[in-house]
């Protein structure tokens, strides 16, 4: 390195206009000495010399492959030694900074180790996403919502309503907190099955509402498949609810479509019974009752604001128009555009206009064209 | 800069006005409640339902008489709001507010001049020309009047040279229009009516904050807590409003690209504008109670929150006095 600047020094010196004019003569002695073109080590060997030493190779440039190798074997019998292919050797430099020798694999050995074979296989380092990856402490999110949302129909939401209100009542009835509700299921407990025979009635004093099973065995089997030991149902348990949400549902419904059955006439005012229905709700179907919703009085109501109403057909059919009718019977709404066909049709001439047209080997309708005697009608 | 301003709220407006109304929408505040019911619905457990804590009265509020006693409005319904915890967003219990807080009718007229109005307000106004008498330049006249042929000039720094001054352009000023105090409070519970109708005003009980997580990942746990909960840039995005300055919160809002899943403000500073402008709110119910206890000028003393909240509570413990618990069945609707 000294003698490749001492070169470089004495070339710009040399090729460059010196500041002054005037360079003594052991200045151009001392540049002529260290001007070299060749390498030193081998500046005193002839050229054919040379030249089979960067071909075949010198005793010296074996020498210390060998040491190369032999050090690198050493390092993998060192890895070895320590046992756990992660740990890799920490050494200090010269400044005092640690750093990780990179780990040396053999890939005659090492059977799981596959090299890439262009560079897009292999990770990239030193990015700011990469740096902010492994700055990540790894803190996981776990919320309450349920990760997908089920689309029900009318006749699903009224199943659902059905099953989380029995549930509620059966609770209540054995006197434990509505709220028990979003616990856990014994698995294999199959309460969707169950809470569909029971029966919503008015109790015997006439002022509220009681949930009736046909056996008191499906009841017991109703609260004893709330778990109440077992916490809230964590998302993994998630996917086998919904599944059984969805079989349950899709069976065959315990009332058909359309405004809400007299069941539903249950009040839900009792905060506790709505938390939990709302609660058991979003647990099941994801879906956040609105607020709006979450003010009525009963479960009919509430079953109201949730459905889809079924949305007209045809334009005529909407509610807008239905009234027109009755407001403004003398308005006619048509479903296209009239033309003076349907004019036609409603006085009865349009037989005898299509006969003559016919008769004269005229268009019947359509635009006219070139060469076609058109008579206007 | 101004022109992109009044375009971004016309948009804004345009959404809010073509929006298409919901399917079923919260009945309208001056229907008369039932008379069996107690003004407000009140509901009988006091643990999960709760009604706005009364804020202290200032120094300069008037006097009350110690037998003056609020008299119930039966016009005023009541809505209820569910409150969660964060970050799990598990329902947790119920907020009951009046009517005249959170079940206004629409008026976009008065969201239209509220957002005009914040809008000029905030307004930088710096955009500035130079006269003709600003322009750096002798008074020279460059030809004389007559005999050239050509118009005749007076000094180079005419605007209809070159280099010469601009006629009428823009000056630094003040842009700001006014809006009656009552209006501007009207339009504030209006915008918050609409979103709560919407259903998306979701209120958090406690901090909105990320507690338990390293500033390193606040960022990316911040994103995974949108996606989970269908709040983030693909479903429109959602606005965090918190009673204070949250740090982790807003330190992981600051990253790169996070303007795009949510944006955080503190109740002092954000607009109406801010509450119409995303998909969703999610406000500490601090916030929200701070917000409506700040705008309701327009209302008589006894429709404010603070009036209206030490009735609920005692209409509640009549009807719980009255009725009964019973813990047996659920009563059937009348």
């Amino acid at each position: 390195m000294r003698a490749s600047r001492a070169a470089e020094q004495t070339l710009r010196s040399a090729t460059l206009s010196p500041p002054q004019q005037y360079v003594c003569r052991a200045c151009r002695a001392q540049a002529a000495r260290q001007f070299h073109t060749s390498i030193r080590g081998q500046a005193g060997l002839p050229f054919f010399q040379r030249l089979q030493q960067q071909l075949f190779g010198s005793k010296e440039s074996e020498q210390a492959e060998k040491s190369r190798g032999a050090k690198k074997l050493q390092q993998v019998e060192d890895l070895k030694q320590r046992g756990s292919s992660n740990q890799l050797e920490v050494k200090v430099a010269k400044n005092g900074q640690q750093y990780e020798v990179a780990a040396v694999v053999v890939p005659n050995e090492t059977t799981d180790y596959v090299q890439a074979l262009h560079g897009k296989q292999l990770e990239r380092i030193g990015s700011e996403a990469w740096v902010k990856a492994r700055a990540d402490q790894g803190e996981q999110y776990a919320g309450f919502v349920p990760k997908y949302r089920w689309e029900f129909s009318n006749k699903q939401w009224q199943m659902l309503l059905h099953h989380v209100i029995v549930e509620i009542l059966t609770l209540q009835k054995a006197g434990r907190v509505p709220g028990d509700v979003c616990m856990g299921r014994r698995p294999f407990a199959n309460s969707w099955q169950k809470t569909r025979k029971a029966q919503l009635k008015a109790n015997t004093t006439g002022t509220g509402v009681a949930v009736s099973y046909p056996f008191p065995a499906v009841e017991e089997r109703v609260l004893t498949a709330i778990d109440s030991s077992s916490p809230a149902e964590s998302t993994l348990l998630q996917q086998s609810l919904t599944a059984k949400a969805e079989s349950a549902v899709f069976v065959a419904g315990i009332s058909s479509e359309g405004p809400a059955p007299a069941w539903m006439n249950v009040s839900i005012k009792d905060p506790s019974v709505k938390m939990a229905l709302v609660k058991r709700i979003l647990q099941i179907t994801g879906m956040r009752v609105p607020d709006y919703a979450i003010s009525s009085s009963t479960i009919a109501d509430l079953y109201n604001r949730l459905r889809r109403l079924e949305r007209p057909k045809k334009i005529a059919e909407t509610e807008q128009l239905q009234r027109l009718k009755i407001n403004a019977p003398n308005v006619n709404v048509f479903p296209a555009r009239r033309s003076s066909i349907d004019k036609e049709k409603d006085i009865g001439r349009w037989k005898v206009i299509e006969e003559e047209l016919v008769r004269r080997n005229l268009p019947v309708t359509g635009r006219r064209w070139g060469g076609v005697k058109a008579t206007s009608l | 800069m101004a022109t992109k301003r009044l375009k971004t709220s016309a948009t804004l407006l345009c959404d809010v006005f073509h929006r298409p109304a919901p399917r079923h929408s919260a009945p309208m505040a001056t229907v008369a409640p039932s008379t069996t019911l107690a003004q407000s619905q009140a509901y009988l457990d006091a643990h999960l339902i709760s009604t706005p804590t009364a804020r202290p009265t200032s120094a300069r509020s008037i006097p009350t008489s110690t037998l003056f006693q609020a008299q119930a409005n039966p016009f005023i319904q009541t809505a209820t709001v569910t409150t969660n915890a964060f970050p799990s967003f598990e329902p947790r219990g119920f907020a009951t507010y009046p009517s005249t807080h959170l079940l206004l009718p629409l008026r976009k007229d008065i969201l239209h001049r509220a957002v005009i109005y914040e809008g000029d307000m905030t307004r930088q106004g710096t955009a500035s020309t130079k006269y003709r008498s600003e322009v750096h330049g002798s008074n020279r006249k460059i030809r004389p009047q007559k005999g050239t042929g050509k118009a005749r000039l007076g000094n180079k720094k005419s605007p209809m040279l070159r280099g010469g001054g601009v006629a009428f352009g823009p000056h630094p000023r003040d842009f700001s229009t006014g809006l009656q105090r009552k209006v501007y409070d009207l339009a504030w519970r209006t915008a918050l009516s609409y979103r709560y109708r919407q259903g998306e005003l979701i209120l958090i009980e406690g901090e909105v904050e990320l507690e338990g997580v390293h500033e390193n990942s606040a960022e990316r746990y911040l994103k995974d807590l949108l996606k989970y909960n269908r709040m983030g840039h693909e479903h429109g995005r959602t606005l965090f409003v918190t009673r204070n300055i949250r740090e982790g919160l807003y330190t992981a809002l600051e990253g790169e690209h996070m303007g795009k899943q949510a944006r955080a403000k503190d109740c002092a500073d954000v607009d109406v504008k801010d509450l119409l402008e995303l998909g969703r709110v999610v406000m500490e119910r601090s916030a929200l109670e701070y917000i409506l206890g700040k705008h309701e000028e327009d209302l008589a003393p006894g429709e404010k929150l603070n009036a209206w909240s030490a009735v609920a509570k005692r209409a509640a413990y009549e009807e719980r006095t009255r009725a009964g618990h019973n813990g047996d069945a659920l009563p059937m609707a009348a």
